[in-house]
Protein backbone atom coordinates (compact mmCIF):
# COMPACT_ATOMS: atom_id res chain seq x y z
CA UNK A 1 0.00 0.00 0.00
CA UNK A 2 3.07 2.28 0.89
CA UNK A 3 4.47 1.47 -1.91
CA UNK A 4 1.53 2.41 -4.45
CA UNK A 5 1.26 5.46 -2.66
CA UNK A 6 4.26 6.57 -2.94
CA UNK A 7 3.85 5.49 -6.58
CA UNK A 8 0.90 7.89 -7.09
CA UNK A 9 2.83 10.86 -5.37
CA UNK A 10 5.88 10.57 -7.66
CA UNK A 11 3.19 9.66 -10.61
CA UNK A 12 1.36 13.00 -9.62
CA UNK A 13 4.52 15.33 -9.27
CA UNK A 14 6.03 14.33 -12.86
CA UNK A 15 2.69 15.10 -14.31
CA UNK A 16 2.00 18.25 -12.41
CA UNK A 17 5.78 19.51 -13.55
CA UNK A 18 7.75 20.76 -17.32
CA UNK A 19 11.00 19.29 -18.67
CA UNK A 20 12.98 20.90 -20.35
CA UNK A 21 16.67 19.67 -21.62
CA UNK A 22 19.79 21.13 -23.57
CA UNK A 23 22.92 19.88 -25.12
CA UNK A 24 26.14 21.57 -26.07
CA UNK A 25 29.43 21.51 -27.36
CA UNK A 26 31.83 23.78 -27.92
CA UNK A 27 35.13 23.73 -29.05
CA UNK A 28 38.30 26.32 -28.69
CA UNK A 29 41.39 26.59 -29.62
CA UNK A 30 43.69 28.95 -27.12
CA UNK A 31 45.94 29.62 -29.91
CA UNK A 32 46.26 27.49 -33.62
CA UNK A 33 50.37 28.16 -34.15
CA UNK A 34 51.24 29.14 -30.80
CA UNK A 35 51.27 26.20 -28.74
CA UNK A 36 48.31 23.43 -29.07
CA UNK A 37 46.07 24.25 -26.05
CA UNK A 38 43.22 23.24 -27.54
CA UNK A 39 39.47 22.74 -25.22
CA UNK A 40 36.70 21.08 -25.57
CA UNK A 41 33.38 21.08 -23.65
CA UNK A 42 30.19 19.16 -23.57
CA UNK A 43 27.40 19.59 -21.62
CA UNK A 44 24.51 17.65 -21.25
CA UNK A 45 21.36 18.72 -18.79
CA UNK A 46 18.08 17.82 -17.88
CA UNK A 47 15.29 20.53 -15.85
CA UNK A 48 12.12 19.69 -14.01
CA UNK A 49 10.08 22.09 -12.52
CA UNK A 50 7.03 23.29 -11.22
CA UNK A 51 5.35 26.55 -9.57
CA UNK A 52 7.22 25.77 -6.43
CA UNK A 53 10.19 23.63 -6.71
CA UNK A 54 12.76 22.38 -9.93
CA UNK A 55 15.57 20.15 -10.58
CA UNK A 56 18.23 20.40 -12.03
CA UNK A 57 21.18 17.50 -13.47
CA UNK A 58 23.93 18.42 -15.57
CA UNK A 59 26.62 16.45 -16.75
CA UNK A 60 30.15 18.19 -18.43
CA UNK A 61 32.80 16.60 -19.95
CA UNK A 62 35.77 18.88 -19.98
CA UNK A 63 39.25 18.71 -21.53
CA UNK A 64 41.69 21.19 -21.52
CA UNK A 65 44.86 20.90 -23.61
CA UNK A 66 48.28 22.20 -21.46
CA UNK A 67 50.42 24.11 -24.45
CA UNK A 68 48.86 27.15 -24.24
CA UNK A 69 50.11 30.63 -24.16
CA UNK A 70 49.12 31.00 -20.22
CA UNK A 71 50.36 27.73 -18.56
CA UNK A 72 47.50 25.83 -17.98
CA UNK A 73 47.57 22.17 -16.58
CA UNK A 74 45.97 19.56 -18.89
CA UNK A 75 42.53 18.90 -17.14
CA UNK A 76 40.06 15.59 -19.11
CA UNK A 77 37.22 15.28 -16.33
CA UNK A 78 33.82 14.28 -16.34
CA UNK A 79 31.21 16.50 -13.81
CA UNK A 80 27.99 15.89 -12.56
CA UNK A 81 25.67 18.13 -11.17
CA UNK A 82 22.04 17.34 -9.06
CA UNK A 83 20.81 20.48 -7.98
CA UNK A 84 17.05 21.16 -6.91
CA UNK A 85 14.97 23.86 -5.58
CA UNK A 86 12.05 24.35 -3.44
CA UNK A 87 10.29 27.39 -3.16
CA UNK A 88 7.51 28.42 0.13
CA UNK A 89 6.52 31.60 0.57
CA UNK A 90 9.79 34.09 1.00
CA UNK A 91 11.53 30.72 1.78
CA UNK A 92 14.15 29.01 -0.93
CA UNK A 93 16.10 25.95 -0.04
CA UNK A 94 18.57 24.75 -2.47
CA UNK A 95 20.64 21.64 -1.91
CA UNK A 96 23.19 20.56 -4.43
CA UNK A 97 25.65 17.50 -5.31
CA UNK A 98 28.84 17.80 -7.71
CA UNK A 99 30.66 14.97 -8.55
CA UNK A 100 34.23 15.15 -10.15
CA UNK A 101 35.73 11.99 -11.67
CA UNK A 102 39.06 12.87 -13.65
CA UNK A 103 39.69 10.77 -16.90
CA UNK A 104 43.24 12.11 -17.04
CA UNK A 105 44.75 13.78 -13.34
CA UNK A 106 44.98 17.44 -13.03
CA UNK A 107 48.07 18.71 -11.42
CA UNK A 108 48.04 20.86 -8.24
CA UNK A 109 50.70 22.84 -6.32
CA UNK A 110 50.51 21.15 -2.77
CA UNK A 111 51.04 24.06 0.22
CA UNK A 112 53.89 24.14 2.60
CA UNK A 113 55.94 23.27 0.11
CA UNK A 114 55.30 19.60 -0.04
CA UNK A 115 55.97 19.56 -4.22
CA UNK A 116 53.49 18.74 -7.05
CA UNK A 117 50.62 16.63 -6.90
CA UNK A 118 47.23 15.17 -8.96
CA UNK A 119 44.43 15.60 -8.20
CA UNK A 120 41.77 12.27 -8.47
CA UNK A 121 38.25 12.72 -8.54
CA UNK A 122 35.84 15.32 -6.03
CA UNK A 123 32.85 15.36 -4.77
CA UNK A 124 30.76 18.91 -3.46
CA UNK A 125 28.06 18.35 -1.66
CA UNK A 126 26.17 21.99 -0.53
CA UNK A 127 22.82 23.07 1.14
CA UNK A 128 21.37 27.00 0.88
CA UNK A 129 18.84 28.79 2.57
CA UNK A 130 17.16 31.99 1.86
CA UNK A 131 14.14 34.19 2.67
CA UNK A 132 13.30 37.57 1.10
CA UNK A 133 10.82 39.78 1.67
CA UNK A 134 10.76 41.62 -1.07
CA UNK A 135 11.36 45.69 -0.45
CA UNK A 136 12.61 44.87 2.90
CA UNK A 137 15.55 42.42 3.86
CA UNK A 138 17.04 39.56 2.83
CA UNK A 139 19.21 36.55 4.48
CA UNK A 140 20.95 34.15 2.94
CA UNK A 141 23.05 31.17 4.44
CA UNK A 142 25.14 28.82 2.36
CA UNK A 143 27.42 25.93 3.21
CA UNK A 144 29.62 24.18 0.70
CA UNK A 145 32.34 20.79 1.60
CA UNK A 146 34.74 19.82 -0.90
CA UNK A 147 36.29 16.14 -0.40
CA UNK A 148 39.14 15.57 -3.01
CA UNK A 149 41.63 12.64 -3.49
CA UNK A 150 44.88 13.94 -3.90
CA UNK A 151 48.27 11.70 -4.51
CA UNK A 152 51.20 13.43 -3.97
CA UNK A 153 53.63 13.15 -6.96
CA UNK A 154 57.05 12.69 -4.96
CA UNK A 155 56.09 10.49 -1.81
CA UNK A 156 52.84 8.80 -4.27
CA UNK A 157 51.13 9.49 -0.62
CA UNK A 158 47.13 9.69 -1.13
CA UNK A 159 45.80 12.52 0.56
CA UNK A 160 42.42 13.79 1.15
CA UNK A 161 41.83 17.67 0.01
CA UNK A 162 39.02 18.96 2.01
CA UNK A 163 37.34 22.39 2.77
CA UNK A 164 34.71 23.65 4.28
CA UNK A 165 33.08 26.69 3.32
CA UNK A 166 30.04 28.82 5.17
CA UNK A 167 28.77 32.60 4.45
CA UNK A 168 25.69 34.25 5.03
CA UNK A 169 24.55 37.69 4.83
CA UNK A 170 21.78 39.71 5.84
CA UNK A 171 20.44 42.58 3.78
CA UNK A 172 17.85 45.27 5.68
CA UNK A 173 16.45 48.13 2.18
CA UNK A 174 15.91 51.02 5.02
CA UNK A 175 13.19 53.64 4.28
CA UNK A 176 15.63 56.38 3.40
CA UNK A 177 16.67 54.64 -0.03
CA UNK A 178 19.96 52.80 1.13
CA UNK A 179 20.42 49.49 2.59
CA UNK A 180 22.40 48.31 4.91
CA UNK A 181 24.32 44.53 5.44
CA UNK A 182 26.17 42.07 7.39
CA UNK A 183 27.58 39.18 5.79
CA UNK A 184 30.76 36.40 5.79
CA UNK A 185 32.50 33.87 4.67
CA UNK A 186 34.32 31.23 6.82
CA UNK A 187 36.73 28.80 5.24
CA UNK A 188 38.98 25.71 6.17
CA UNK A 189 41.33 23.93 4.13
CA UNK A 190 42.68 20.70 5.47
CA UNK A 191 44.96 17.98 4.15
CA UNK A 192 45.67 15.50 7.24
CA UNK A 193 48.53 13.60 5.13
CA UNK A 194 50.48 16.65 4.81
CA UNK A 195 49.67 17.92 8.20
CA UNK A 196 48.02 21.56 6.77
CA UNK A 197 45.23 23.10 8.36
CA UNK A 198 44.69 26.55 7.58
CA UNK A 199 41.48 28.65 8.25
CA UNK A 200 40.24 32.25 6.91
CA UNK A 201 37.19 34.47 7.52
CA UNK A 202 36.13 37.51 6.48
CA UNK A 203 32.88 40.21 8.30
CA UNK A 204 31.87 42.68 5.67
CA UNK A 205 29.90 45.23 7.17
CA UNK A 206 28.08 47.85 4.08
CA UNK A 207 26.37 50.37 3.76
CA UNK A 208 24.80 51.74 0.36
CA UNK A 209 22.97 54.66 -0.77
CA UNK A 210 20.66 55.40 -3.87
CA UNK A 211 20.03 58.81 -3.75
CA UNK A 212 16.78 59.49 -6.58
CA UNK A 213 16.58 63.26 -7.10
CA UNK A 214 19.09 62.96 -9.80
CA UNK A 215 17.60 64.05 -13.50
CA UNK A 216 15.77 61.04 -15.36
CA UNK A 217 16.67 57.83 -16.30
CA UNK A 218 20.14 58.50 -14.19
CA UNK A 219 21.03 56.01 -11.43
CA UNK A 220 24.16 56.98 -8.72
CA UNK A 221 24.69 54.60 -6.11
CA UNK A 222 27.44 54.77 -3.37
CA UNK A 223 28.42 51.97 -1.11
CA UNK A 224 30.94 51.53 1.51
CA UNK A 225 32.07 48.31 2.88
CA UNK A 226 34.34 47.10 5.78
CA UNK A 227 36.03 43.65 5.41
CA UNK A 228 37.64 42.20 8.95
CA UNK A 229 39.82 39.65 8.14
CA UNK A 230 41.46 36.53 10.05
CA UNK A 231 43.69 34.36 8.64
CA UNK A 232 47.43 34.24 7.10
CA UNK A 233 48.83 34.21 3.59
CA UNK A 234 50.68 31.68 2.33
CA UNK A 235 53.90 33.46 3.65
CA UNK A 236 52.61 33.21 7.40
CA UNK A 237 51.84 37.25 7.29
CA UNK A 238 48.40 38.48 8.93
CA UNK A 239 45.70 38.93 6.24
CA UNK A 240 44.64 43.17 6.37
CA UNK A 241 41.48 44.53 6.86
CA UNK A 242 39.94 46.16 4.00
CA UNK A 243 37.44 49.44 3.36
CA UNK A 244 36.25 49.57 0.16
CA UNK A 245 34.39 52.75 -0.90
CA UNK A 246 32.41 52.69 -4.46
CA UNK A 247 30.36 54.69 -6.75
CA UNK A 248 28.34 53.66 -9.35
CA UNK A 249 26.04 56.07 -11.77
CA UNK A 250 23.97 54.17 -14.51
CA UNK A 251 22.97 56.73 -17.27
CA UNK A 252 20.18 56.23 -19.95
CA UNK A 253 21.15 58.38 -22.19
CA UNK A 254 17.37 57.26 -24.64
CA UNK A 255 15.71 53.98 -24.55
CA UNK A 256 18.22 52.27 -26.80
CA UNK A 257 21.56 53.90 -25.17
CA UNK A 258 23.08 53.10 -21.88
CA UNK A 259 26.51 54.59 -19.92
CA UNK A 260 27.62 52.51 -16.58
CA UNK A 261 30.21 53.81 -14.59
CA UNK A 262 31.83 52.60 -11.58
CA UNK A 263 34.82 54.15 -9.39
CA UNK A 264 36.58 52.05 -6.50
CA UNK A 265 39.00 52.59 -4.19
CA UNK A 266 40.29 50.30 -1.29
CA UNK A 267 42.14 50.89 1.96
CA UNK A 268 44.03 47.89 3.92
CA UNK A 269 44.87 47.64 7.32
CA UNK A 270 47.76 45.40 7.69
CA UNK A 271 48.99 45.33 12.08
CA UNK A 272 51.89 48.24 11.10
CA UNK A 273 51.18 49.94 8.21
CA UNK A 274 48.09 51.42 5.85
CA UNK A 275 48.73 50.38 2.65
CA UNK A 276 46.39 51.30 -0.64
CA UNK A 277 44.00 48.65 -1.73
CA UNK A 278 42.75 48.04 -5.48
CA UNK A 279 41.83 50.98 -7.20
CA UNK A 280 39.07 50.46 -9.99
CA UNK A 281 37.76 52.74 -12.79
CA UNK A 282 35.27 51.39 -15.23
CA UNK A 283 33.17 53.03 -18.13
CA UNK A 284 30.76 50.42 -20.33
CA UNK A 285 27.93 52.07 -23.10
CA UNK A 286 25.83 50.15 -24.65
CA UNK A 287 23.66 50.62 -27.72
CA UNK A 288 20.70 48.29 -28.58
CA UNK A 289 19.16 48.12 -32.12
CA UNK A 290 17.01 45.88 -34.08
CA UNK A 291 19.01 44.72 -36.74
CA UNK A 292 17.59 43.70 -39.88
CA UNK A 293 16.97 39.91 -38.84
CA UNK A 294 15.08 38.68 -35.71
CA UNK A 295 17.76 38.99 -33.16
CA UNK A 296 18.47 41.71 -31.05
CA UNK A 297 21.69 43.92 -31.78
CA UNK A 298 23.37 45.77 -29.55
CA UNK A 299 26.89 47.42 -29.77
CA UNK A 300 29.49 47.45 -26.13
CA UNK A 301 32.37 49.93 -25.96
CA UNK A 302 34.01 49.90 -22.79
CA UNK A 303 36.90 50.83 -20.91
CA UNK A 304 38.96 49.90 -17.24
CA UNK A 305 41.93 50.99 -15.16
CA UNK A 306 42.89 48.95 -12.17
CA UNK A 307 45.85 49.86 -9.97
CA UNK A 308 46.86 47.64 -7.23
CA UNK A 309 50.22 45.90 -6.80
CA UNK A 310 49.46 45.63 -10.18
CA UNK A 311 48.43 47.56 -13.05
CA UNK A 312 45.64 46.58 -15.76
CA UNK A 313 44.59 48.70 -18.78
CA UNK A 314 41.57 46.66 -20.65
CA UNK A 315 39.38 48.72 -23.55
CA UNK A 316 37.11 46.05 -25.26
CA UNK A 317 33.99 46.35 -28.33
CA UNK A 318 31.93 43.75 -28.51
CA UNK A 319 28.97 43.45 -30.96
CA UNK A 320 26.23 41.45 -32.41
CA UNK A 321 24.58 42.51 -35.51
CA UNK A 322 21.65 40.95 -36.84
CA UNK A 323 21.79 40.09 -40.32
CA UNK A 324 18.41 37.87 -41.24
CA UNK A 325 16.06 35.33 -39.64
CA UNK A 326 18.13 34.32 -36.86
CA UNK A 327 21.94 35.13 -38.49
CA UNK A 328 24.01 37.06 -36.46
CA UNK A 329 27.09 38.66 -37.27
CA UNK A 330 29.67 38.55 -33.93
CA UNK A 331 32.57 41.31 -33.66
CA UNK A 332 35.11 41.17 -30.70
CA UNK A 333 37.99 43.56 -30.18
CA UNK A 334 40.07 43.76 -26.85
CA UNK A 335 43.21 45.51 -26.36
CA UNK A 336 44.70 44.42 -22.79
CA UNK A 337 48.00 45.18 -20.82
CA UNK A 338 48.70 43.44 -17.79
CA UNK A 339 50.48 40.77 -15.53
CA UNK A 340 52.23 38.23 -17.49
CA UNK A 341 53.18 34.83 -16.67
CA UNK A 342 55.07 34.42 -19.71
CA UNK A 343 58.70 34.15 -19.28
CA UNK A 344 60.57 36.58 -21.62
CA UNK A 345 58.04 39.51 -21.26
CA UNK A 346 59.32 41.01 -18.54
CA UNK A 347 56.41 40.84 -16.22
CA UNK A 348 53.76 43.12 -18.23
CA UNK A 349 52.58 42.39 -21.75
CA UNK A 350 49.73 43.76 -24.05
CA UNK A 351 47.21 42.01 -25.82
CA UNK A 352 45.29 42.90 -28.96
CA UNK A 353 42.67 40.65 -30.22
CA UNK A 354 40.53 41.34 -33.12
CA UNK A 355 38.11 38.87 -34.58
CA UNK A 356 34.71 38.33 -35.96
CA UNK A 357 32.26 35.04 -36.60
CA UNK A 358 28.72 34.15 -37.17
CA UNK A 359 25.65 33.15 -35.44
CA UNK A 360 22.60 31.22 -36.55
CA UNK A 361 19.86 30.88 -33.63
CA UNK A 362 17.22 28.31 -35.08
CA UNK A 363 13.62 28.14 -34.31
CA UNK A 364 13.89 24.69 -33.33
CA UNK A 365 16.11 25.78 -30.62
CA UNK A 366 19.00 24.81 -32.49
CA UNK A 367 22.25 27.82 -32.36
CA UNK A 368 25.62 27.38 -33.74
CA UNK A 369 28.42 29.78 -33.64
CA UNK A 370 32.11 30.10 -34.96
CA UNK A 371 34.43 33.22 -34.38
CA UNK A 372 37.67 33.96 -35.21
CA UNK A 373 40.65 36.07 -33.68
CA UNK A 374 43.28 37.53 -34.29
CA UNK A 375 45.46 37.64 -31.41
CA UNK A 376 48.99 39.65 -30.88
CA UNK A 377 51.02 39.90 -27.95
CA UNK A 378 54.43 40.74 -27.10
CA UNK A 379 55.70 37.35 -26.95
CA UNK A 380 58.88 35.69 -28.59
CA UNK A 381 59.57 33.78 -31.63
CA UNK A 382 55.44 34.01 -32.11
CA UNK A 383 53.91 37.42 -31.55
CA UNK A 384 50.98 37.20 -33.79
CA UNK A 385 48.30 33.41 -34.09
CA UNK A 386 44.89 32.82 -34.27
CA UNK A 387 41.98 31.19 -32.59
CA UNK A 388 39.03 29.36 -33.01
CA UNK A 389 36.32 29.22 -30.74
CA UNK A 390 32.57 27.08 -31.91
CA UNK A 391 30.14 25.69 -30.43
CA UNK A 392 26.66 23.94 -30.98
CA UNK A 393 23.83 23.87 -28.85
CA UNK A 394 20.65 22.39 -28.77
CA UNK A 395 17.92 24.16 -26.22
CA UNK A 396 14.44 22.16 -27.34
CA UNK A 397 11.43 23.75 -25.80
CA UNK A 398 9.65 22.64 -23.26
CA UNK A 399 8.14 19.22 -23.53
CA UNK B 1 20.21 66.15 6.71
CA UNK B 2 19.76 66.01 2.70
CA UNK B 3 20.83 63.26 0.60
CA UNK B 4 23.40 65.43 -0.93
CA UNK B 5 24.89 66.24 2.76
CA UNK B 6 24.85 62.62 3.39
CA UNK B 7 26.74 62.16 0.00
CA UNK B 8 29.35 64.66 0.96
CA UNK B 9 30.19 62.98 4.55
CA UNK B 10 29.98 59.66 3.12
CA UNK B 11 32.95 60.71 0.37
CA UNK B 12 34.51 62.87 3.20
CA UNK B 13 35.52 59.66 5.14
CA UNK B 14 36.34 58.01 2.31
CA UNK B 15 39.00 60.44 1.59
CA UNK B 16 40.18 60.90 5.19
CA UNK B 17 40.97 57.21 5.32
CA UNK B 18 42.74 57.28 1.78
CA UNK B 19 44.58 60.13 3.00
CA UNK B 20 45.95 57.48 5.69
CA UNK B 21 47.28 55.35 3.66
CA UNK B 22 51.30 54.94 3.39
CA UNK B 23 52.51 55.85 0.36
CA UNK B 24 53.06 54.42 -3.07
CA UNK B 25 52.46 51.36 -1.51
CA UNK B 26 49.82 48.52 -2.68
CA UNK B 27 48.61 46.16 -1.05
CA UNK B 28 48.51 42.19 -2.85
CA UNK B 29 45.50 40.76 -1.87
CA UNK B 30 43.46 40.90 -4.82
CA UNK B 31 40.29 42.35 -5.25
CA UNK B 32 37.29 40.48 -7.25
CA UNK B 33 34.42 42.49 -8.94
CA UNK B 34 31.40 40.42 -8.72
CA UNK B 35 29.35 42.65 -11.15
CA UNK B 36 31.79 41.50 -13.52
CA UNK B 37 32.58 38.07 -12.77
CA UNK B 38 30.32 35.84 -14.93
CA UNK B 39 32.04 32.41 -13.15
CA UNK B 40 33.19 31.28 -16.15
CA UNK B 41 35.90 29.18 -14.08
CA UNK B 42 38.98 30.01 -16.47
CA UNK B 43 40.60 31.70 -13.07
CA UNK B 44 39.83 27.90 -10.98
CA UNK B 45 41.72 26.05 -14.47
CA UNK B 46 44.80 27.97 -14.43
CA UNK B 47 45.77 28.58 -10.54
CA UNK B 48 47.97 26.12 -9.89
CA UNK B 49 47.63 26.45 -6.52
CA UNK B 50 43.51 25.50 -6.01
CA UNK B 51 43.20 28.96 -4.39
CA UNK B 52 40.24 30.01 -6.05
CA UNK B 53 36.67 28.78 -6.63
CA UNK B 54 33.56 29.89 -8.42
CA UNK B 55 30.99 29.61 -5.50
CA UNK B 56 27.67 30.53 -6.21
CA UNK B 57 28.22 32.00 -9.54
CA UNK B 58 31.25 34.19 -8.64
CA UNK B 59 35.18 33.52 -8.21
CA UNK B 60 36.43 33.48 -4.58
CA UNK B 61 40.01 33.12 -3.46
CA UNK B 62 41.13 31.33 -0.77
CA UNK B 63 44.32 33.84 0.68
CA UNK B 64 45.40 30.97 2.38
CA UNK B 65 46.55 29.74 -0.81
CA UNK B 66 46.93 32.00 -3.01
CA UNK B 67 50.83 32.96 -4.16
CA UNK B 68 49.62 36.37 -5.90
CA UNK B 69 51.51 34.74 -9.44
CA UNK B 70 47.89 36.80 -11.38
CA UNK B 71 47.80 34.27 -13.74
CA UNK B 72 44.21 34.57 -13.37
CA UNK B 73 44.42 38.27 -13.60
CA UNK B 74 45.81 37.33 -16.70
CA UNK B 75 42.86 35.07 -18.31
CA UNK B 76 40.17 36.91 -17.00
CA UNK B 77 37.89 37.64 -20.10
CA UNK B 78 36.28 40.13 -18.15
CA UNK B 79 39.23 41.67 -16.46
CA UNK B 80 37.32 41.49 -13.04
CA UNK B 81 39.85 40.14 -11.24
CA UNK B 82 42.51 42.86 -10.28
Amino acid sequence: MKVLAMLLFVVTVVFAADFESYAQINVASDSINYGEGIARTGNLGFRMDSANWDLVLGVNKICRGEGAVIPRFTRDQLEANLEGRIKFGGFTVNPEIQYTMMIDSADVVLPLQHGEGYRNAAMRPGLSLSYSLPGVFEINGSGKYWSRDVTALESDADAEWTEMYYSGDVLWHTPVGGYLAVGGISHQTKLDALDYDQSWTRVDLAAGYTPIDFPTRTIVSTEAEYSLYTGEDYTGLGLPNRFTARLRAVQNVARNVMFNITFSQAADFYEDETRFGPFQSAIRSQYKFSGWGSVPSSIMVGGQLTESAITTRLGEVEGRISLYSGLSALVTGKLWYGPSSVAGTGGYRTREIVGGGLEFRMNNGLNSFVVYEREASNLTPNDVWGKIRAGVGFYPTQF
Amino acid sequence: MTRFTRLLLVSLLALVVFAACDGPLASALLSIDESRCVGCGECEEVCPYNAIEVIDGDAVINPNLCHQCNRCVEVCPEGAIY
